[in-house]
């Protein structure tokens, strides 16, 4: 547990989008994609998916159906809209950005400044 | 936006309100069950795999509310925070909210009690088949240039005047005591004592029985004969087509009901409907002066 890093305020959105990306998937599923495709290093609490689930469907970047899943469960399954392809690709721009220069600040050495 | 299409949407807005929080409410118990099926496959018992997925989805109650607030499902309820947050700061300030509400009231009550005027006076027409061929005969006195006719001066006037298809007249009677029979108490009505012509002239045909007779405003006192107000027909007689030649009581005298006028016939005046006609002739029986003789003094105008 004590490992696991807790999410930065918004990565959540990105992370379901990503997650979803890679082909549809029920709430559940999401969350042990993200766990997957982590390496487990991220803690998310699963009560907190839904309202991100349901805010992202609203703003038309997910949409939703219900389906069986491999358990033989009724469950919704999500699925990415053009839309959410679109906004996966920015922010992921745009983290990949941030983060690079946060990495760059943080590497920085007393001779390079 | 109408009226009735707010209504529509709130209706709209509390049944799809209550569809998408069951379809909220299956889709956190299967994410439960999932993780149940995931905890009972690490070989524990299914009682327990539950119990252990609802601790650790956490507040359920909290992210319930959440995701109905990502849903946007709020709005019924936030209206109705809305209202009860206006009622108590209209409780805080008694004095002015009594004064706004007084102001519109009064407001409301004085602009539809004229358009109610207006209504009337103007847009309705008689309630009559040929209702823009009457005319309204008033009489100019040395004291008055608005009054009534006596009896005698419309007799002269129906008799004379040659421009006229018939000349009618009537007479308000407020607070008539009618009884249905002899036994039961009378109680307050008001009818209209009418030239034995009134509804013929009037193009009026009574929906049972049968009109007035010419000859039953002949002779004072002698034809006590009624016909009913439809409304007051379906009040006081249920709407009995067996009410015809039934005897009731006008301030104890009795009448026999001869007929009941028809349902688009609510009677002449603008703000009052008569309970029922009586002929003019039977005006002596509800004088209150025995000196009096409406039938003879030309003067009497009331």
């Amino acid at each position: 547990m004590t490992d696991q890093a807790q999410l930065l305020p918004g990565t959540l959105d990105l992370l379901i989008l990503r997650a979803v990306s890679l082909g549809a998937l029920h709430g559940y599923g999401i969350l042990l994609r993200i766990q997957q495709i982590s390496g487990g290093a991220l803690l998310i609490e699963q009560g907190a998916l839904y309202p991100g689930l349901f805010r992202l469907v609203r703003q038309g970047l997910l949409k939703a159906s219900w389906g069986t899943s491999e358990n033989n469960r009724r469950a919704k399954f999500y699925e990415l809209t053009a839309a959410g392809r679109k906004r996966l690709r920015q922010e992921t721009d745009t983290w990949n950005r941030l983060a690079t220069a946060i990495a760059s600040a943080l590497a920085a050495q007393p001779e390079e400044v | 936006m109408s009226f009735f299409s707010t209504i529509r949407s709130l209706a709209s807005a509390f049944l799809q309100r209550g569809q998408v929080n069951r379809e909220m409410e299956d889709e956190l118990r299967s994410h439960l069950q999932h993780r149940a099926d995931d905890l009972q496959r690490a070989g524990i018992s299914r009682t327990e795999a539950e119990r252990r997925a609802r601790l650790e989805f956490g507040g359920f109650e909290k992210f319930r509310e959440e995701a109905r607030e990502a849903l946007g499902g709020r709005f019924v309820e936030t209206l109705f925070q809305d209202i009860r947050f206006s009622v108590r700061s209209l409780r805080r300030t008694p004095g002015l909210t009594v004064f706004v509400i007084v102001t519109l009231a009064l407001g409301i009550g004085m602009v539809s009690g004229t358009f109610s005027m207006v209504d009337a006076l103007i847009f309705r027409p008689y309630p009559v088949p040929h209702p823009s061929g009457i005319v309204t005969l008033v009489s100019t006195t040395h004291d008055s240039s608005f009054d009534d006719f006596s009896y005698r001066e419309y007799l002269d006037l129906r008799d004379k005047t040659q421009s006229y298809a018939g000349v009618i007249a009537n007479s308000d009677m407020k607070a008539v005591g009618f009884s249905a029979d002899a036994s039961s108490t009378p109680r307050v009505t008001g009818g209209m004592m009418v030239s034995g012509n009134y509804l013929h002239v009037l193009g009026v045909e009574p929906q049972l029985g049968r009109n007035f007779r010419l000859e039953e405003d002949q002779v004072p006192g002698r034809d006590a004969v009624v016909v009913l107000s439809p409304e007051f027909w379906r009040r006081e007689f249920g709407g009995d087509p067996a009410v015809i030649n039934r005897h009731v009581r006008l301030n104890g005298v009795e009448f026999t009901v001869i007929g009941v006028a028809p349902e688009k016939f609510p009677g002449m005046q603008i703000f009052d409907r008569p309970d029922f006609y009586i002929p003019l002739a039977m005006a002596p029986v509800f004088s209150t002066d025995l000196q009096k003789n409406f039938f003879e003094d030309r003067d009497d105008r009331n």
